[in-house]
């Protein structure tokens, strides 16, 4: 029933725009025809302040199937993020993300978003999803954190917010 | 249609305050209270778990018939039983029936008001209770009788002139004994 994940996403856009937490953007795509197309949105989470990733602005993708909110969106970091629990194609590997681990519909776009900027700086290596990353956060963690100043540099906020709101 | 930059973009909180009172945080949680904790709307056709959370039935369907293994509640994953959810009905509520859409809702369950039983003693269950057990005890032993080494499960006889052997022998001759002891005292009493 498309009725379901429809209405909900018209309510988790009306709950975002009225209130939602500082610094992260949310909102579903256009179509060529400039409609909105809510099963597919557009979102970028700030890196966490007083951690090796502030600064820095980090476009994903959130894609929404027909059963939403029964199965938990796909969340695809655009381009790919350095993370070990990023997989190669920028998909995200999180039990909050996974319909059979911890996903459960009362969760909103908003916990998903929260939850993924603490993953940032919590990695799980328990679960890698790309090798350079995960190879370099457990044998040379100074090297590690260069390597995650230099993507918060190069996806600096400013710029991003510019491109992304216009 | 389309967003305006400024309200998609860092804390819009004070710009959407419509009281301007500075408690727009309160007041929208308030109201959000009996949202569906699916659909994020005003619950429609409202059902309560017995773990106390609120969805729309619809919802709440949807949901549990997408696992039938694993029904839990959407929001903390306690057990969750179609039929043991517990209906709400507010005050005005549309006078549609509910049950005319597909699954029903399920039905409120009334119970009547304990009254306290005057007729029930617990010496009239208790007699009922003591007396099945001296009827059934007397076929537990005949059972035991008669089907010795019937089952599998049970370790191969020892060897005859062994200790054991003759341990069971003994065994075997006490309970049958009782067991045709047990037999005539029912037949004459």
């Amino acid at each position: 029933m498309a009725g379901i994940a429809q209405s909900r996403l018209a309510e988790e856009r009306k709950s975002w725009r009225k209130d939602h937490p500082f610094g992260f953007i949310a909102k579903p795509s256009k179509n060529p025809d400039g409609s909105l197309n809510l099963f597919n949105w557009e979102c970028a989470i700030p890196g966490k302040k007083d951690t090796i990733w502030e600064g820095g602005l980090y476009k994903i993708r959130m894609v929404f199937k027909d059963d939403f909110p029964s199965t938990p969106p796909k969340c695809k970091f655009e381009p790919p993020l350095f993370h070990p629990n990023v997989y190669p194609s920028g998909t995200v590997c999180l039990s909050l993300l996974d319909e059979n681990k911890d996903w459960k519909p009362s969760i909103s776009i908003k916990h998903l978003l929260v939850g993924i900027q603490d993953l940032l700086n919590n990695p799980n290596p328990e679960d890698p999803a790309q090798a350079e990353a995960y190879q370099i956060y457990c044998q040379n963690r100074t090297e590690y954190e260069k390597r995650v100043r230099r993507e918060a540099a190069k996806y600096n906020a400013e710029l991003i917010q510019r491109q992304m709101l216009g | 249609m389309n967003d305006t930059s400024s309200n998609e973009q860092g804390s819009s909180k004070q710009a959407d305050d419509p009281n301007g009172s500075g408690f727009a945080p309160e007041s929208s949680s308030n109201n959000e209270t009996y949202d569906c904790n699916i659909c994020l709307d005003t619950a429609k056709d409202p059902v309560i778990t017995m773990c106390g959370h609120l969805f729309c039935w619809p919802c709440l369907v949807q949901w549990l018939d997408t696992r039938p293994n694993n029904q839990v509640c959407p929001v903390c994953k306690s057990g969750v039983q179609a039929d043991k959810v517990i209906p709400l009905y507010g005050r005005g509520g549309n006078n549609v029936d509910p049950r005319t859409k597909v699954p029903p809702r399920p039905k409120g369950q009334r119970t009547e008001a304990q009254q306290g039983f005057p007729g029930f003693t617990f010496g009239d269950g208790g007699g009922v209770q003591f007396s099945l057990g001296i009827g059934v005890f007397p076929f537990g032993l005949f059972a035991q009788f008669f089907n010795g080494g019937g089952f599998d499960r049970r370790p191969d006889p020892p060897e005859p002139g062994s200790r054991q052997y003759q341990e069971e022998r003994f065994l075997d001759n006490v309970f049958m004994y009782l067991g045709i002891f047990f037999i005539l005292w029912l037949l004459l009493v």
